[in-house]
């Protein structure tokens, strides 16, 4: 391994570090993804072992957990049986079977990271880490502040390191305590190599110690690379290094150490034997408890999955052969799975569709009077488009109380004799009648209703590199590709919906992570408008024929937003509808707002201090409270229990209930035979879905290492991350209340389509390939003709067997949903 | 109205007392008791304030309850209220119930709901004692109530390390604000020869007839109080330990550090200071503290890149000129000026977590990139110097690290090698006992009686000191801090003659908690491997005997649970007021002893534990 070589190279070991540091963004740009992105060359359980290892998360839940879902009945007995069967060697299924449920086993590696670094603590009696951490955060926390402090870091415009330079060689108190220190800093030659061979010494320990150091505080290392790697997403831009940080830390460590213990017992290799140097990543053989672990974890999965499975099976639901009422479009987001089934249920007639809530358009986005431009699409896709607001009428509101003039001695003297008693009544309203606020963040605000979008490019307009609209050729390109790859290619109502969705909250940190992730953290509005204004320009429709679809004239589309959290939706361009479909449009509507209020019941059974036991009118309004409230630090309980994604027609899914746990994308593999779109829609869909439920996975069983633990404590650092108190390490990851009814199952890709396309497809492109092959995302395929299934178990398929079991089917879940707050079971729904 | 005031306290007490009886599950029925207190609690006060002011709004002193008399000495708990009392119980109550009902959604499905509420009940008793104290000894009770609760606050997140760590550092701050209070009670004592009141303060006549003849034990009070003032305030130099207790939920710190308890040393202020207006000197030195705060706030405040630590300070600076307004003898623009800071903070902090989306959607619309103004040589040292100056908060949390611990550390760590055996540990523990019957017969020369206490009290001292740099054994620890107790005793029972019951007041809390914590400890040690070098956060399995020994603690330390506390006040009045030496002696034991006792739980039941099973954050986080 890399710390087996003796000669230490720098950027090398850098590299390696930036590789297993968090990766999460600062709070504007929240998007998900795999916690232990770092492990994903390894099959999902070596990789679980392997973090715990090397850097003591906990990556499952606890034996007692496991075990205690079983008592529970979540995981269900026969399901264990057969993959204890599944998983077991040689040795007798008894055997097997009291490890799994009687024995005492426990996992008792102790994580290498640390160990180097506890000679400071073992061996001179000093704690180095609370010597150095608060001086090396107060100085990057600083550097990087977005706007909370009223006076920024005299110099953002160059380097941390050179900005620290500059402020030492100015201020006439020292940043350094320790004379060497600033020679150090000053002197060219010092790197952080040659830092390390005064600090540490012996070569071989060079690269263990910085991971130690690094790891000691993750938070603030990951954000620091992150924000090496992707400037631009801090507004105020910084020019900051991982090495800089590197740099300066280690200086600290010199002033600490020339302040406790001296310069002259160091280096550490000297002073102390620190024996043979540890491996960081080491081979571990699978011992019985995480064989144990894999049993259990499998387990719990295959309990609800094989529900589903057995559910999409013995689907009721036939394929819709007359023109719908009206057809709606929606993210392929959990959180849309409900609403559609609620807007089935209003409007019987309708017909649903979900797609990537991008809608195919790869953009920028620049609202009016807007100073920077934010990307409207999935973030690992680079735009070349640029859509632009004009007319934005409302302003933002003011609040007195985030204004600066309040901490100032003489403004702030006259500001807290007087506005104290109107924060009283504010207080007071809020608690006892929320409202929208300045301090509210909106879905609705992305783009405003009132103004227009620039979706045509013209007279080669061009800004930053961006292209100003789109093309019609490129406009034919995204609708085809909207239409083909979920299926919709005759049959047009009248009206098609294009529903975006974002996310309404007060008072959260982590607002963008409620919003659309299809749309990196914003709302999805934009793209829902400019899309629909595409599909209904008549050029572009001419352009569609010679595709093969036929879009009539008297079809209109529509977009819209769904505002998840407070269960509203609005439509944009209404006022471009003719007076007929005017009238039709009315219709729908009311159906839409049934549904709404609807999935507000639906959603708020989990919400334990809601009464759901009344009209869903009633329910809804105090769903809608949620979001306006200061102390409702759940205002939506997002992605939580995602453990499905659905490719595949929607009469598969429409009569199965999936309790809000499935991210549904429409294909027709009829009209895809040889598998292109459903390629398109894997590269999308895997890295999102599955970043999505592995951030949940990995927040869930450790909240405190790998999440952010309570956010109840959480103080906002610099605008773009929390930490707790005032001088802690940032906290990236899910807070408890983001994740506290999540049950961590990995997510079940289901694909309708021949095994021998989807196989084809998915080992041509390596990326998938590893998702799937090494079971960070599960995989089956249903057999579109025979309805046998099949699943990916290490690499290779194999064919499941449902129980032939008739399910429950239930015609109104109502009763359910009133009482029951647990995840529930998959059950037949009767549908038309 | 006078038999209403008790309300005051029992209305709180009982929805803490009904809180109690019900599980952690039943969030339901807690919240609900708590409600139904606090807006009772709030109307019954303003119902008291209207018919109080009807009445012509005057000052009411009660003496409630005669505890103990013993010759001239007599320890009663005395109530009174007037107008700043008023301001303060309402303001108080108004925005606790607001928080109560806040906390009761913010903190739903929180492991730990019910203890945050019944620490936020006994923090809000503690500032109604405060608030209706009518003379020191009463005011005590509250401050030491308020120190504690403080503590369990901030450490509400017991397994994670920086709580902790922080909620002990404002806990050893907090007691050099009570090292102040105590020795304002003993030069009272001193001044006036009895348990002065708050009323007969107010008696200008009386209280600068006693200043002529005594004119430096005036400022000497008048200092002391000062101390407590400025330490609870966070004003220069105490100001550092306020952002720092920001740990616990958003909503405790809001109410308790960004309002209420940040401001409750202006109360003492205000309470005392029909005394202290009357020495000039004093009311120069509060000002320049205030203005001295206010400014150094100031700076510290505007570099701050975290929400929470630029509140804090910003209501420092405040509270600074508060300081300054309250010196002047503006009374009425001080009351204005401190509630209307305490809600504006208060709602400040709690709003914080909006401040991302906020200042984001303002700077993505109103952005500026930075331009380099051309500057002079000295403006850019100068602007370079403040910032970091302010950035490092003028270094003030490291200085009073310096200053206190370091000598501390100084002289516990030779004393490690201090490690008795079992015939020792007797030794020390019998030896008072012949000591004391010794003095009661002995015949001390003039040098040798002044001498021998202080030599006591030394040894005291000494053995608390020690326990600071035990790192092994804490049951060791423990017997040392019960023995430090006895060491005391004999110290005045040298000074002083002093009455036997005197000492059995003092000694029996002792004995009973001493004995009853070595027994938890015992226990807990044969289950459990600790020691006082790390954190083991046992509480997490062991919560009962968390609580149990936490009360034991408290009775130790001479928390008002027991009638050692009483027995401390009573002690101090047996030493001269020309006795400095050993009024130090005496009070440094009594607050390291509450430190270390503080500081012997959090090792062995706060922080991170080591059980695999739970996840424990990292130490940094």
């Amino acid at each position: 391994m890399h710390t087996d070589q003796k000669t230490f190279d720098e950027a090398q070991a850098l590299h390696h570090l930036r590789h297993y540091l968090p990766a999460q963004a600062p709070l504007k740009d929240f998007v998900h993804h795999n916690t232990l992105h770092a492990f994903n060359d390894f099959s999902f359980f070596e990789a679980l072992q392997k973090a715990n290892s090397t850097f003591g998360y906990k990556t499952t839940l606890s034996l007692k957990e496991y075990r205690k879902l079983f008592q529970e009945g979540v995981i269900k007995e026969d399901v264990l049986t057969t993959t204890i069967h599944n998983f077991k060697d040689s040795n007798s299924l008894t055997y097997w079977k009291s490890l799994v449920f009687n024995q005492d086993l426990s996992n008792d590696s102790t994580p290498q990271i640390g160990l180097l670094k506890a000679f400071w603590k073992s061996h001179f009696k000093i704690d180095l880490d609370m010597l150095v951490h608060p001086k090396l955060f107060k100085l990057i926390g600083a550097y990087l502040d977005q706007g909370v402090s009223e006076k920024r870091f005299p110099y953002p415009n160059v380097t941390f390191l050179e900005a620290v330079r500059t402020l030492q060689k100015n201020s006439l108190v020292s940043v350094f305590q320790s004379k060497k220190a600033v020679e150090l800093l000053h002197d060219s030659k010092t790197s952080i190599t040659s830092l390390l061979q005064s600090i540490v010494g012996d070569a071989t320990y060079f690269e263990q110690y910085l991971f130690d150091q690094q790891f000691s505080h993750p938070g603030w290392s990951g954000m620091v690379a992150t924000i090496e790697k992707q400037p631009t997403t801090l507004l105020d831009q910084r020019q900051v290094s991982l090495h800089d940080f590197i740099f300066l830390e280690l200086l600290l460590e010199i002033e600490a150490l020339d302040q406790s213990i001296g310069l002259d017992t160091l280096p550490l290799s000297t002073a102390v034997n620190l024996g043979t140097p540890v491996v960081l990543f080491p081979f571990k053989e699978v011992d019985r408890y995480w064989k144990v672990i894999a049993i259990w974890q499998e387990a719990l999965e295959w309990s609800y999955h094989s529900e589903v499975l057995q559910g999409l099976v013995q689907s009721t639901a036939k394929e819709k052969t007359a023109t719908p009422s009206f057809q709606a479009f929606f993210c392929i987001d959990d959180r849309e799975e409900s609403v559609r089934r609620h807007l089935e249920q209003a409007a019987p007639d309708c017909e649903t569709f979900g797609t990537p809530g991008h809608f195919g358009m790869v953009a920028m986005y620049q609202p009016e009077s807007g100073k920077f431009y934010t990307q409207v699409c999935p973030g690992s896709l680079t735009p070349k488009h640029l859509i632009k607001e004009k007319g934005r009428a409302v302003k933002n509101g003011k609040d007195i109380h985030f204004h600066k003039a309040s901490h100032r001695l003489f403004t702030g003297w006259l500001l807290s004799q007087t506005i104290g008693f109107w924060s009283a009544v504010r207080l007071f309203f809020n608690l006892f009648k929320p409202q929208i606020s300045p301090a509210h963040s909106s879905a609705f605000e992305h783009m405003e209703q009132a103004a227009t979008i620039l979706v045509e490019h013209k007279n080669n307009a061009e800004e930053n590199g961006y292209q100003v609209g789109y093309t019609v050729e490129e406009m034919v390109e995204i609708v085809y590709g909207l239409l083909k790859s979920t299926g919709l290619t005759t049959n047009f109502a009248s009206l098609v919906y294009l529903i975006g969705h974002g996310g309404s909250s007060t008072n959260n940190p982590y607002y963008a992570g409620y919003n659309c992730g299809a749309c990196s953290g914003r709302a999805g509005s934009v793209n829902s408008r400019a899309v629909s204004e595409m599909a209904n320009r008549s050029d572009v429709r001419k352009a569609l024929e010679a595709k093969h679809i036929f879009i009539p004239s008297t079809t209109y589309f529509l977009g819209g937003l769904h505002d998840t959290t407070r269960d509203e939706v609005a439509f944009y361009d209404e006022v471009t509808l003719t007076r007929k479909l005017t009238e039709v449009h009315a219709t729908h509507r009311a159906q839409f707002d049934k549904a709404l209020s609807h999935n507000a019941k639906e959603r708020s059974r989990q919400f334990l201090l809601t009464n759901s036991k009344r009209d869903a009118i009633k329910v809804h309004k105090d769903v809608k409270n949620r979001s306006t409230a200061l102390f409702e630090p759940r205002p939506e309980l997002n992605h939580s229990n995602n453990s499905l994604c659905i490719v595949g027609r929607r009469s598969l899914t429409k009569s199965v209930f999936l309790d809000q746990r499935a991210f549904l994308n429409s294909y027709d593999y009829k009209q895809d035979l040889n598998g292109t779109q459903l390629k398109v829609i894997l590269q999308a869909a895997t890295p999102v879905c599955g970043g999505i439920n592995l951030e949940y996975y990995f927040s869930s069983v450790d909240n405190e290492k790998l999440g952010a633990g309570s956010k109840l404590p959480h103080n906002v650092i610099g605008l773009f991350g929390v930490a707790n108190g005032i001088k802690g390490d940032l906290r990236p990851g899910l807070p408890s209340q983001m994740i506290d009814v999540h049950a961590p199952l990995r997510l079940m890709m289901i694909i309708e389509h021949y095994p021998e396309v989807v196989m084809r497809l998915i080992q041509n492109d390596s990326g998938l390939w590893n998702w799937y092959k090494n079971e960070w995302v599960k995989l089956a395929i249903l057999h579109p003709d025979t309805k046998a299934i099949a699943y990916l178990y290490k690499g290779e398929l194999k064919s499941y067997e449902t129980s032939k079991h008739k399910m429950e089917t239930l015609s109104n879940l109502e009763t359910v949903f009133e009482n029951h707050s647990a995840n529930l079971p998959v059950y037949q729904l009767n549908v038309s | 109205m006078e038999d209403l005031i008790a309300l005051f306290l029992l209305i709180p007490f009982l929805g803490l007392i009904i809180s109690l009886l019900f599980p952690e599950s039943q969030e339901k029925a807690i919240s609900t008791t708590i409600h139904i207190a606090m807006g009772t609690y709030v109307l019954f006060t303003i119902a008291f304030i209207g018919a109080w002011l009807w009445k012509g709004a005057d000052h009411i002193n009660i003496k409630e309850i005669s505890v103990y008399r013993s010759g001239d000495y007599h320890f009663f708990i005395d109530f009174y209220f007037d107008k700043v009392a008023a301001v303060y119980l309402l303001f108080s109550g108004i925005l606790s119930y607001l928080i109560a009902i806040y906390s009761s959604v913010y903190l739903h499905k929180e492991p730990g709901y019910k203890r945050f509420f019944t620490t936020f009940l006994l923090f809000f008793i503690s500032i109604q004692v405060i608030v209706l104290a009518g003379n020191f000894e009463t005011l005590f009770i509250g401050w030491e109530t308020l120190g504690v609760s403080s503590f369990l606050l901030i450490a509400y997140y017991r397994h994670r390390y920086l709580p902790v760590r922080n909620g002990l550092k404002v806990f050893s701050i907090y007691r050099i604000a009570d090292v102040g209070i105590l020795i304002t009670m003993w030069l009272s004592h001193h001044l006036w020869h009895e348990n002065i009141t708050f009323e007969q303060l107010n008696n200008s006549q009386f209280v600068s007839e006693h200043l002529v003849s005594h004119p430096w034990i005036g400022i000497l009070i008048s200092l002391a109080i000062l101390l407590a003032a400025s330490v609870k305030s966070a004003q220069f130099p105490f100001s550092s330990w306020l952002p720092r207790a920001m740990e616990g939920p958003t909503p405790s710190s809001a109410i308790f550090y960004g309002s209420i308890a940040a401001h409750i040393g202006v109360f003492l202020l205000l309470r005392t200071a029909a005394f202290w207006q009357q020495l000039f000197v004093i009311k120069l030195i509060v000002i320049a503290l205030g203005i001295t705060t206010a400014v150094m706030a100031t700076i510290s405040s505007r570099v701050q890149y975290s929400a929470k630590a630029q509140i804090a300070y910003s209501s420092v600076a405040q509270i600074g000129i508060i300081f300054v307004e309250v010196a002047l003898g503006l009374e009425n623009i001080a009351l204005l000026h401190l509630v209307s800071n305490a809600f504006l903070r208060s709602y400040q902090l709690l709003i914080s977590p909006s401040m991302v989306a906020y200042y984001i959607r303002e700077q993505f619309y109103q952005f500026e990139p930075y331009k380099e103004k051309p500057k002079s040589g000295w403006l850019k040292k100068y602007e370079a110097t403040l910032y970091l100056i302010g950035l490092n908060e003028w270094k003030l949390d490291q200085l009073l690290y310096k200053v206190f611990w370091n000598p501390i550390k100084r002289i516990g760590n030779p004393l490690t090698r201090f490690e008795p055996k079992p015939a020792v540990h007797m030794a020390l523990a019998l030896l008072p006992i012949p000591l004391f019957f010794l003095s009661f017969f002995v015949q001390l020369s003039e040098i040798l009686h002044k001498l021998i206490p202080v030599i006591i009290a030394g040894i005291a001292l000494f053995l608390v000191i020690r326990t600071f740099s035990e790192r092994k054994n804490p049951l060791l620890a423990w017997v040392m801090l019960c023995f430090s107790h006895l060491w005391v005793l004999l110290a005045i029972t040298f000074n002083d003659r002093f009455h036997i019951w005197d000492a059995v007041f003092y000694l029996s809390g002792v004995i009973v908690a001493g004995i009853a914590g070595f027994i938890l400890l015992l226990h807990l040690s044969k289950k459990e491997t600790f020691d006082l070098n790390n954190f083991y956060g046992l509480a997490l399995g062991q919560k009962n005997t968390a609580f149990w020994y936490l009360l034991c603690t408290l009775g130790l330390m001479g928390f008002p649970v027991t009638t050692t506390f009483l027995g401390e006040d009573l002690l101090f009045t047996h030493i001269g007021e020309n006795q400095f030496l050993l009024a130090a002696l005496i009070s440094f034991t009594f607050i390291l002893t509450g430190i270390s006792l503080m500081r012997m739980y959090a090792r062995i039941f706060l922080g991170p534990t080591k059980c695999t099973e739970t996840p424990m954050a990292r130490r940094s986080s």
